[in-house]
């Protein structure tokens, strides 16, 4: 699909829904939904004591 | 030990902040496959079908339907009737304000055309959303 050429991993995907979602919802709801944490996640590789690489995992592009 | 009964579904909707329902009796559920609309009867085949956002029907026995749109997500059918939905959000459809829809939808068409790839194809889920919503609500 077209989210997955632009770099949008399947995480990422379902959080954007899940906004799109509590955004939607009538006002004195969505103040309760927008307050749940969507999480943002990143992977960090470490050789001796040293980052060599951070990979987000939102994105299915390596960094 | 539970008594088990294969000729009724037991069926799960699961969010991360809320069991809507825990193996609560049905007769029949309705799923947005990713593949096409389905339906769920007791004793269905084992499998896994990915969820678009969209709506999920609940039959009970006495034939009441209550609907919830759901953002996207997994319906595990396991063995001896049992059915587990999880996803992020889901909301029964009178949670749902249109004139939100209507907005967002305004705002994500918008993004689409946005020479920037990464928001255009937000946007497009976003606008995916959107529509199912809009179709869900009317």
């Amino acid at each position: 699909s077209s989210w997955q050429k632009a770099g949008i991993s399947f995480n990422k995907y379902l959080a954007i829904a899940a906004r799109t979602v509590q955004r939607s919802l009538k006002n004195d709801l969505k103040v309760a939904a927008e307050k749940r944490y969507i999480s943002d996640a990143k992977v960090q590789k470490l050789e001796k004591g040293n980052v060599v690489s951070t990979t987000d995992l939102a994105s299915n592009k390596s960094a | 030990a539970e008594a088990v009964n294969p000729d009724v579904l037991k069926v799960s909707l699961v969010a991360p902040h809320q069991a809507i329902f825990t193996n609560k009796e049905v007769s029949q559920v309705n799923l947005p496959a990713s593949s096409g609309e389905m339906g769920v009867l007791a004793n269905h085949v084992p499998t896994v079908e990915e969820l678009a956002p969209g709506v999920v029907e609940v039959i009970e026995s006495s034939g009441t339907a209550s609907k919830y749109f759901v953002s996207g997500g997994f319906a595990s059918i396991l063995p001896g009737s049992k059915l587990s939905i999880s996803t992020v959000e889901a909301h029964p459809l009178d949670a749902f304000s249109s004139e939100n829809i209507k907005s967002l939808l305004a705002e994500a068409q918008k993004n689409a055309s946005s020479a920037d790839e990464t928001v255009a194809a937000e946007a497009a889920i976003e606008i995916e959303v959107l529509e199912a919503l809009q179709a869900a609500v009317h």
